[in-house]
């Protein structure tokens, strides 16, 4: 009995865990550090109950930072730590007798913040791409040098549209939906809205611009108003048809099914940010027989937009609505390079399948170099 | 007692409620617009609140304006300490009210220029990387020795030449899917059908999507249905 107590005591068991690589995260913001480990081969993982993290700063002390881990964990990040500071790890591994092992202590590391996300180079690369092609074409413009695009639908009608409203004597409406100032297709709302407000300036008809967010509705206040100044009627102006709703999704909703149904609008413009509440507002809209004209990035509303308006500018077609409406030479430019970007895309993507069919038969990776110089931030 | 508790109930009112919203089948009516009023002016004043106890109090009252106010003896309690840095963020907040007074109301540009450039900036790598490289990494067909096929043949039970296949038709698809988007050129001869095939393919996929929210939507109208036919104790669950 004595000696099995003394050999249970004195036997020296190997850690199970070997290979502990404790090393900064890479392209964060610091305040992270990845732990990753591996399992002796000859261990008997049945036996361990579960693992713990052990983390030494530079007090000496050792608190617990992940309790009960699984024995087939392999990877830990530990965060909330102080960039600068050096820390040291150890893994503590429980079997299930109630006795533990700990592995080697790791080297000290100190996370650090990186300036640079390293997997982010080929967004980097795709953008001064087409910061240079955007320049080209600025330049191009500013020569004097006649830029077009192709006529798109949803955008000729919005004369038409307004025009329309004037002649019933009804007002004009028009939703930003539920996008903030920040977001791209509200931003592309604002510019059709001041076009509308321009029409509507020289028609003298009335634009209803009921907001969801307070400072939307700053922007569309300042756009209408620069719309009626620029049509040379400021005098119609009238600050109170912009304003603010409520920022609750379908309360907006309903506030707006409201207005249409008292306010009968000839025309109603969907231009913007676009969830749950598009149908509800442009299946409203179609019951009073209003023209309706829909524009979103929304994928998930524009099925719906599609089916119950009369034009619906998809995606790029309402981003491209600036350049197309105002007819200014600095905004065709980006058209301009955006669609050659569309045709380097077009190029990648031939390239890179042609190149990853190859890699596939030969069974030679490195054909892969335009699908893994893409794939660093994609994965 | 029973009916009268049954009547007065919060249940009842929204009962009622869910049915002055429904009214609005019919037409527009004096209930939906009782309804209408009540929804926006409580949602507007809920949002008020939230915004106010979620944004305002922790980032701008309790870390800059409740300590100058304690400074200034207008507030007790334990003194807290100023966060100057606040200082910045209150005076671009305090420009939005500029817009009351119409001889300072361009002063609203300053904090809209910094927020669009600031939203921009931060928007369009996220756009380069979302939108386009994921776009791009998911296009360029995976290899049929690679797993990608193996666990696409496995998941629908396809044989590879079909995955194959599929694979094209997404390939293709993108591809005119792209065309359609060109604004340079018209779209005319060979490359108007193939930008015509374009937005056949989105609308294939927007009819798909439409499907599958519309059964989404049911299923919301089923839960309303419910929710009358259990205060009508029609249902029991």
């Amino acid at each position: 009995m004595i000696s099995f107590v003394l050999a249970a005591i004195f036997s020296v068991r190997p850690s199970p865990i070997v290979d502990l690589k404790v090393m900064d995260n890479p392209n964060d913001e610091g305040g992270q550090i990845v732990l990753k480990w591996e399992y002796r081969k000859d261990a008997d993982l049945s036996q361990i109950s579960y693992i713990q993290i052990m983390r030494i700063d530079k007090m000496g002390t050792a608190p617990i930072v992940a309790e009960e881990l699984k024995p087939t964990a392999k990877r830990y990040m530990d965060t909330d730590l102080k960039n600068g500071h050096p820390y040291r790890y150890f893994i503590r591994v429980w079997f299930k007798d109630g006795s533990y092992i700990d592995s080697a202590i790791s080297p000290p590391v100190v996370p650090e913040a990186q300036w640079l996300h390293k997997d982010r180079i080929a967004a980097l690369v795709i953008l001064l791409l087409y910061g240079a092609l955007l320049i080209y074409y600025l330049k191009k413009a500013r020569k004097g040098e006649r830029l077009t695009i192709r006529p798109i639908a949803g955008l000729q009608a919005v004369d038409d549209a307004v025009g329309r409203a004037t002649e019933m004597g009804r007002p004009l409406l028009f939703v930003l939906g539920l996008g903030t100032v920040s977001d791209i297709a509200t931003l592309a709302g604002l510019a059709i809205l001041k076009r509308v407000a321009m029409k509507a300036a020289e028609y003298e008809s009335d634009i209803i611009v009921p907001c969801f967010d307070p400072v939307v509705m700053a922007a569309a206040q300042e756009t209408v108003k620069q719309g009626y100044l620029e049509a040379g009627r400021p005098d119609l102006y009238n600050e109170k048809n912009v304003y603010f709703l409520t920022n609750d999704q379908f309360g907006y909703a309903a506030g707006i099914d409201g207005i249409i149904m008292r306010q009968k609008p000839g025309a109603i413009f969907l231009q913007g940010a676009f969830y749950a509440e598009s149908l509800i507002i442009a299946e409203t809209g179609h019951s009073i027989g209003a023209i309706q004209i829909a524009g979103t990035s929304s994928v998930t509303q524009l099925p719906f937009l599609i089916a119950a308006t009369d034009y619906t500018l998809i995606g790029e077609e309402m981003y491209a609505a600036s350049a197309y409406l105002s007819r200014d030479p600095n905004s065709l430019a980006t058209i301009k390079a955006e669609d050659w970007m569309k045709i380097i895309f077009i190029g990648l993507i031939l390239v890179g399948a042609m190149l990853e069919t190859v890699a596939g038969l030969t069974g030679n990776k490195s054909w892969s170099f335009i699908k893994t110089f893409f794939a660093g931030g994609a994965q | 007692m029973g009916i009268l508790h049954w009547l007065f109930s919060w249940e009842t009112l929204a009962a009622f409620l869910t049915l002055a919203i429904f009214s609005f089948l019919y037409k527009e009516n004096p209930v939906y617009r009782l309804a209408e009023y009540l929804f926006v002016g409580l949602s507007a004043g809920y949002g008020f609140a939230m915004t106010y106890f979620l944004a305002m109090k922790p980032n701008l009252m309790d870390p800059f304006i409740i300590p100058i106010m304690q400074r200034m003896h207008l507030l007790g309690g334990e003194l807290l300490p100023i966060n100057w840095w606040y200082i910045i963020p209150t005076i671009f907040a305090l420009l939005y009210l500029s817009v009351i007074t119409p001889k300072y109301s361009y002063l609203i540009r300053l904090p809209f220029a910094f927020l669009l450039g600031l939203g921009s900036g931060m928007a369009i790598p996220r756009a380069f990387q979302a939108s386009i490289l994921e776009q791009m990494w998911d296009t360029i067909l995976h290899s049929p020795n690679w797993q990608g096929y193996a666990d696409l043949s496995k998941q629908y039970e396809w044989s590879l030449t079909v995955v194959f296949i599929s694979a094209i038709i997404i390939f293709v698809s993108v591809l005119a899917v792209l065309a359609y988007f060109f604004f340079s050129k018209e779209h005319k001869g060979a490359y108007g059908k193939f930008a015509r095939f374009g937005i056949i393919v989105l609308m294939i996929g927007f009819g798909a999507s439409f499907g599958s929210t519309v059964m989404a939507r049911y299923s919301l109208l089923i839960g309303r249905l419910m929710f009358l036919l259990k205060w009508l104790h029609i249902v029991s669950y």
